[in-house]
Parts: C-alpha cells; structure tokens; sequence
C-alpha cells in the first residue's frame, strides 16, 4: 500500500513504465518438434485468421520515382548562361520553324487520308466477302490469328563499330522499389 | 404577361418616347419555377461514377477487362519502355492520341515503377564476378502502359502499322493482353502477408 501511494505521488508519465512480468500472450515457448494434433489446428485456425484479415487489407501503389529531382541540384543556384543570337540568326530560326511546321502538317494530313482511305477499302473488302459468304465473314473477324504478344523495337542510332573490341563486363538488373522482399538475406 | 399586355407595352413605348421597352421578351425565363432550364444542353454534367471503396483498391475483377461486343479485342497493354525518359513520354503521349483518334476505349493511361540496369566493368582479374566488378553507369528503365478495351480486331492490325512506323531509336514497343500479374506489378510487395502464409504452409506440411 505505501508503495502504491509512492507512485500516485511522483510525478512521472505512465508510458516510461516497462513491465518485467510474465505477459499472457506470449506464445508457445516449448519446441515446435511434437505438438499434440488439437493444438496445431488450433494454430491453423489462428494462422489462418490472420492470412485472412490481412488479405482484405487494400494494396498500396509503388510511388513512382521517375521525376524525383536529387537534393543537391535544388540547393545551388544553377542557371545556363544567356545565348545572344544576331537577329538574322533568329530570323533564320523562326523560318526554319515555319518550314518544318509546314512539312510536319502536310506529312500528318497525308498519313491521316491513308489511314482512312485504308479502313474505307478494308471496309468495302469485308462488305463483299459477306456477300460471297458468311462463313468466311465471320472467320475474317476472328480474334485468334492476330499477333497478340506483340514486340517492335525502335532502330538503333549508330552502325556498330568495325573491329570494335567491347571491354568486358556485365549487365545487373534490379527490381523496383517494394515490389519483393528486401529484408531477407542477399545470397552469399 | 400574356402576348397582348407585351404588344400594348411596346405600342406605348412607341408613341411615348420613341425608343424600346426596357422589359425584353421575358416569356421564358420562370427562374422561380420548377420548370427553369427547361430547354438547356449546354454545361451539362456527366454523371460521375462511384468512387472506388478504400477495400477493393488493387482487387482483380477480371469482368471489367473482358470485351462486351463480339469480335472485340479483351483489354490490351500497349507497353512503351525505354532508357531515354523523353522519349518514351513523347512516344506514349502519340499512342494515346491514337487511339483518341480512331475512338477506342481507353480504360487507363499509366506508369509502371522503373528499374534499374547497372552497367558494370571488369577492371581487373579479381572481378570476375559480376558482383565484385566496378559500376560504370545507372540506367533506369521507364515504362508507360496505355489500356485499351474494346478495339474491333480489323483496325488492331492498321493501328499496329501505325506505331511500327512511328516508334523512335532504343524504345520497345510491346503489346499484350492484360492479366492479373500485370495488374498486381503496380503494387508493392506485402511481406507480412507472403511471411504468414508462408508459416501457414509450414503447419501444413508439418501435420
């Protein structure tokens, strides 16, 4: 009792407390070797509980770090320095963009008539073939012939090298952020 | 105001001070009325659709990647990844326009996390592990998903032409059909989760 009073009196939080006794949730402290049958169902049933409450929690996106901007290029003050042009030069450039904007125009209205000069005629194409058949109509709209996994690699800026000896090396891939577990062990 | 009493207003305008009347044609405005904006199309709203429950955030429902009309393509991805950032965000910007052009549905346009590629050298005859060798240079590999549904399988082709003819140097283009590993690729790792499943299994087998 005295004791008690003792701590009411001082004036101290309750969190700095750590308590040394016995906890109830503890856990089974014998070795795992030979449980009795009911009591690993028991722990089955446990197991699985918690695989079940912990699936309905709702999954968390990867952030992604494309445009993360490191620290240090915030801090300094980085600026190019100012180009002066000669107003020809920027006369020369302004009509540079003008052509090129002209061309770019012309080529996209082009490509744009033939695409749909293309499905008008595959249009039409499918529009007679179901006159000559159903049959083969239907088998044309099939969806299994198309290359559904589908690459195409852009072209590649330079030729290689003649007699060109690359210096030996290695390629090393890594996974993004928090898409496995990164707490377990690297292999040795 | 009935037609008459409006004709014998502007009649007495006339006559009066030769000019118009201040009270235009106000026959059909009734702000008061239940009946108001009657006859409105412009500014309307579209209605919104409800917003996703925090519980079915990263779920797998594969009924909404299946093609309603038949014929139809299923959700497709059309993947453009690449090294160069730039590129690979002018190139997915022209594949959405594409397909906003030939008016396909685009369920959704985004980024996948990007990883790393380290380049390594070998400088000398202790490194001959991959491990052990010097990084010369990280690359990151930046990917961007367009999702489109719905795509009649006449034009798939004539939109692949497309693309092939337009792609930029060192970008790949792939495209596949949408599944749930592909789906479950955006989200992170639940450790816990994979932890007590795995102890699960251990009782099992332990039985």
């Amino acid at each position: 009792m005295a004791l008690k009073k003792v701590f009411f009196s001082l004036p101290v939080c309750s969190s700095r407390w750590i308590s040394t006794s016995c906890s109830r949730s503890a856990g089974f402290q014998g070795s795992k070797a030979n449980i009795p049958l009911e009591m690993k169902l028991r722990m089955i049933e446990r197991k699985k509980r918690r695989v079940e409450k912990l699936s309905k929690q709702p999954l968390a996106f990867i952030p992604i770090t494309d445009f993360f901007i490191p620290y240090s290029w915030k801090m300094d003050k980085r600026a190019r320095s100012k180009l002066e042009i000669s107003e020809e030069e920027e006369d020369k450039r302004v009509l540079l963009e003008k052509e090129w904007a002209r061309k770019t125009f012309r080529s996209r209205k082009q490509e744009s008539w033939k695409i749909k000069l293309l499905l008008r005629h595959q249009q039409r194409a499918l529009e007679e073939l179901r006159q000559e058949s159903e049959k083969l109509y239907n088998a044309a709209l099939q969806c299994e012939d198309l290359s559904i996994p589908f690459t195409c690699r852009g072209p590649v800026q330079s030729t290689p090298l003649e007699g060109y000896l690359p210096p030996l090396g290695g390629y090393e891939h890594t996974d993004p952020l928090f898409s496995k577990d990164d707490l377990s062990l690297p292999e040795v | 105001m009935s037609l008459s009493c409006t004709w014998h207003l502007w009649e007495k305008s006339f006559r009066v001070g030769k000019c118009l009347p201040a009270i235009s044609n106000s026959l059909r405005h009734y702000r008061n009325r239940p009946t108001h904006n009657i006859g409105r199309m412009h500014g309307l709203e579209k209605p919104k659709p409800p917003p996703v429950r925090k519980k079915e955030v990263g779920t797998w429902k594969p009924e909404e990647y299946k093609a309603v009309k038949e014929n139809h393509l299923d959700a497709l991805n059309f993947i453009v990844s690449g090294y160069d950032i730039v590129l690979v965000e002018q190139y997915a910007k022209f594949v959405h326009q594409l397909m906003i052009k030939f008016k396909q549905n685009i369920l959704e346009v985004y980024a996948l996390p990007s990883s790393n590629a380290v380049v390594k050298k070998m400088l000398g005859a202790d490194q001959r592990l991959l491990k052990a060798m010097t990084p010369e240079i990280e690359l990151t590999m930046y990917k961007r998903i367009i999702q489109v549904k719905d795509m009649p399988s006449q034009t798939y082709p004539i939109l692949l032409q497309t693309l092939m003819h337009y792609i930029p140097q060192s970008i790949t283009l792939k495209v596949d059909k949408h599944n749930e590993e592909q789906h479950l690729s955006r989200y992170q790792y639940r450790v816990e989760l994979a932890e007590e499943k795995a102890m699960l299994q251990q009782l099992y087998d332990s039985r």
